[in-house]
């Protein structure tokens, strides 16, 4: 698709979707297809007013800009806006986003919902309540800040009470100056709250373990609803020769074969005609395998010997010729899925007409993204369409952007019908972006104290934030004069060097690569927190000690997580064997958000390494429901072992060779150990959960598991 | 062809004898509990109970549970009376995003049922065949336990 932004409009859109700021410019040729992109800025409480409205029956409707993904984000809300305006959790209604009811809003991505989402919906849900307790004293000649609702009323200590209705006779228009007189107090540093603060667990627990109401897209079943899938190629590159004469048509519930520009499907009554009609389909279609040379990787880093060769500096002070080569070793993370459960999943019904409207449902962590795309290609405004989102059977940074709405949106023009498009797993793997695979060359030495001198990390990774999968060629181009911060993250040391290199280049890759749990901070804390346990020993100290000394006095938040982790796994009291061994690592996320992790690994007699424990201290600040922020951690560390352990898709050429779940696996039940999570109870502002983990869980493992076999590992998943 | 849904019997034309389950289940049933993962029968999503085993729908065929009784999360238990395994799943929070629960809690509630009892070392290799992303495994090991004590299973 071709835009007719003019340059100058382009330039004020970018502005407008907060991609200026990220370096990003209008500085593209005449006529180059300009992508829809996702919009990057932060949520104001102006904002945050649209998203809350107080119903006279005295519940509270919040239209959540952030999507629900298992990560916990609407009991977080809910409990937030509770704390604010003073009523019962049960009376906040969570709905998911809709785009009917919102303006264009950033992704759910990089555990942002309570820190930058957090304090807005605060001050909005404070605002409220000031301006309901302000019109109750007008109506009774008082002053006061006391009253809660009831019900449908407005109930005063001394038992007057006023309807709601009366009260809200007015529309509840929240000024911008009345956002600024609230006081919110969710995130009052050293208060208890009601409900902030508390593990409160999510109401929709027992619908999920009971299937009583359709929770996810594939749950919702419209009146005479088809069903589609697309007919994806063995490989990306390849396009439709030509399908044979086949049978499909005979098949009992067929509805039809679509080929328009760029979409091929086949649509039918149910899935067990669709699988029929796809399998017709598929056996008699020849594919246009245009012979595309193997690309190199590109990721090797054995061209670059010296320092300085690599596109992008994160970090340069001091010299870092100075002392002794010590260590230079070489570390390489594989492409890894997001293996989210739930496939990609996608309704769409159009009503044809003068002013046709189209309704989509669909589980996305970025609707904004995706209702700008469709308004586009068909040339709609965007309120002829409403995106309803879905609870999203797991994101993970994957669930960004796949387009599989506009498909949809497609085939139901086209049928005349809704159409549920469901890819199959096989469509997960082949048709989605991956983590990036990365290389990381560390070089370090130490001064005679055993301190670090100095440090050169030269890395290559894919592409993270600049992905391939939204960005097209020529803008990545464009972009590769800007760092790509997705796969810089984490990369930056949280030690005190005095001489330090950090430099890396983002390569284009033949396959897609993106946003995957954590961005580039699993990758790269593996690697700088590998190289900081073979300092240790070579500096002949405690891993632990080691660290606590290389931090040298920054960071007392880390050096207080690396304390907590070692009294709460015995540290300094740990007894290794042959069999058994201990590792540490912690790191900082985003520059924010601390974690620590100490892990006792095994050695079997089968000589296989089994993870125990993991015991692991998190510090996110302010924490509204501590149940949440663990089960956070958790996931962290189970995927940190996954990690560790399996995960690596695999490369055939220029695709992934993993194609389904029986060659793509990632830590299971039985490889489960057991954990011990603290969470530091802070007064610093809330910052983020949803991956901070991730920072240091992988190495920790591998450090241990590296004293048992006596080697470094050197590379991820440990086979 | 009949088969006992969720104690019913229920009928479905004979020439569905190889239709997958799974889509019967979600697309004429309207059954939300069993879900589409991986569609190789690899990942759990889609377990049912057949005749008080655990299977996954959408590796069998109609054919394959004539006659059978099928439970699925719906029938597991009435709403006021929760299956033990959904109370502890409940009760310690399990599911994240919840889409492989069905998958969880169905193997559990079986596994939990079998006579003569499972060991532990079944119980867990049977548990590893269903996969979780979020990373729920250590809760569901916990509900797991509780709910095996609740049943008065082994240990």
């Amino acid at each position: 698709m071709t835009s007719a932004l003019s340059k100058s409009s382009r330039r004020e859109f970018l502005k407008l979707l907060g991609w200026s700021a990220a370096g990003i410019s209008a500085t593209c040729l005449t006529g180059c297809a300009f992508p829809p992109l996702p919009h990057r800025n932060d949520p104001t409480a102006e904002e945050a007013r649209l998203w809350i409205a107080l119903l006279p029956d005295g519940t509270v409707e919040f239209v959540s800009p952030r999507a629900e993904m298992g990560q916990g984000i609407s009991i977080g809300i809910q409990q937030i806006i509770a704390e604010e305006i003073r009523i019962d959790l049960h009376q906040v209604r969570y709905i998911h986003p809709r785009t009917d009811r919102f303006h264009a809003v950033k992704a759910t991505v990089g555990s942002e919902s309570i820190l930058s989402f957090g304090p807005v919906i605060a001050a909005a849900a404070a605002a409220i309540r000031m301006e309901l307790v302000t019109r109750a004293d007008a109506k009774l000649g008082r002053s006061g800040d006391e009253g809660v609702i009831h019900g449908a009323t407005f109930k005063l200590p001394d038992n007057q009470s006023i309807p709601l209705a009366e009260l809200l006779a007015e529309p509840l228009l929240l000024s911008e100056d009345l956002i600024d007189q609230a006081k919110p107090v969710s995130f009052k540093a050293g208060r208890t709250g009601r409900f902030v603060g508390h593990a409160t667990s999510a109401p929709l627990i027992k619908s999920l373990v009971t299937a009583s109401q359709p929770m996810f897209v594939d749950d919702i079943d419209l009146s005479d609803m088809v069903y589609a899938r697309l007919l994806t190629p063995p490989n990306s590159n390849a396009g439709l020769a030509s399908i044979a004469e086949n049978k499909a048509q005979d098949i009992a519930g067929y509805v039809d074969f679509v080929q328009e520009d760029g979409l091929l499907a086949v649509v039918a009554t149910n899935r067990n005609s669709l699988e029929r009609v796809h399998a017709e389909f598929l056996r008699t279609a020849s594919w246009d395998l245009s012979a595309q040379p193997v690309q190199n990787e590109g990721l090797s880093l054995s061209g670059h010997t010296e320092p300085g060769a690599l596109e992008h500096v994160l970090a340069q002070q001091g010299d870092i010729g100075k002392g002794m080569p010590q260590i230079d070793i070489t570390l390489t993370v594989p492409l890894a899925a997001h293996a989210a459960m739930e496939p990609r999943t996608a309704i769409a019904r159009y009503q044809q007409g003068k002013h046709p409207q189209l309704e989509i449902w669909t589980g996305s962590q970025d609707v904004t993204i995706a209702h700008r795309q469709i308004a586009d290609f068909f040339d709609l405004s965007e309120d002829q369409i409403i995106i309803h989102n879905q609870r999203i059977g797991g994101g993970f940074g994957g669930k960004v952007f796949s387009g599989i709405e506009l498909d949809a949106a497609r085939l139901a023009k086209h049928i005349k019908k809704p159409v549920k498009l469901q890819w199959t797993r096989e469509d997960e793997f082949r048709k989605t972006y991956f983590r990036p695979p990365s290389q990381h060359r560390i070089r370090a030495t130490l001064n005679d104290q055993g301190r670090i001198e100095s440090w050169w990390h030269a890395f290559k990774s894919g592409h993270v934030i600049f992905s391939s999968a939204f960005l097209p060629d020529w803008m990545q181009s464009v972009t590769s004069l800007i760092a790509d911060k997705g796969a810089a993250r984490g990369a930056l040391l949280p030690y005190d060097v005095p001489n330090q290199m950090i430099e890396f280049e983002d390569v284009r890759l033949p396959i897609d690569t993106g946003p995957w749990r954590g961005l580039g901070a699993m990758p790269n804390c593996w690697a700088i927190e590998t190289v900081m346990d073979r300092l240790a020993v070579l500096a002949g100290k405690d891993p632990l000690a080691f660290r606590m000394d290389q931090l040298s006095g920054r960071h007392p938040r880390l050096q207080n997580l690396l304390q907590r982790v070692a009294a709460l796994s015995g540290w300094n009291n740990r007894s290794e064997s042959e069999g058994t061994a201990y590792g540490v690592a912690c790191g900082i996320y985003k520059e924010m958000s601390y974690s620590a992790t100490v892990a006792k690994v095994r050695k079997r007699e089968s000589g296989e390494l089994s993870v125990v424990q993991l015991w692991s201290v998190h510090d996110c600040g302010i924490v509204v429901n501590p149940d949440q922020v663990m089960a956070q951690v958790e996931g962290n560390l189970m995927w940190c072992l996954g990690s560790v352990l399996h995960e690596d898709a695999g490369r055939h050429g220029n695709s992934v060779s993993s194609v389904n779940f029986d060659s793509y696996t990632w830590a299971s039940y039985e490889e489960t150990p057991e954990m011990t999570i603290d969470l530091i109870q802070s007064n610093e502002p809330p910052t983020g959960a949803g991956e901070t983990a991730i920072v240091s869980g992988a190495a920790a493992i591998t450090n241990a598991m590296s004293l048992l076999t006596g080697e470094t590992i050197l590379s991820l998943p440990v086979t | 062809m009949n088969f006992n849904l969720n104690g019913t019997v229920v009928t479905v034309p004979n020439d569905w004898s190889d239709y997958r389950l799974l889509w019967v289940l979600r697309d004429h049933f309207k059954l939300t509990g069993p879900k589409f993962g991986c569609g190789i029968g690899v990942c759990g999503a889609c377990c049912v109970h057949v005749d008080g085993n655990v299977e996954r729908s959408c590796s069998l065929t109609v054919s394959d549970i004539e006659n059978s009784d099928l439970v699925t999360l719906e029938g597991l238990a009435p709403p006021d009376d929760l299956h033990p395994v959904q109370e502890a799943w409940i009760k310690d929070n399990v599911p994240q995003c919840g889409y492989c629960q069905n998958g969880q809690v169905m193997t559990a509630a079986a596994l939990l049922a079998a006579t003569p009892p499972l060991t532990e070392a079944e119980i867990t290799e049977q548990m590893s065949g269903v996969r979780c992303r979020c990373g729920t495994q250590p809760r569901i090991k916990k509900a797991l336990r509780q709910a095996q004590l609740k049943m008065g299973g082994s240990k």
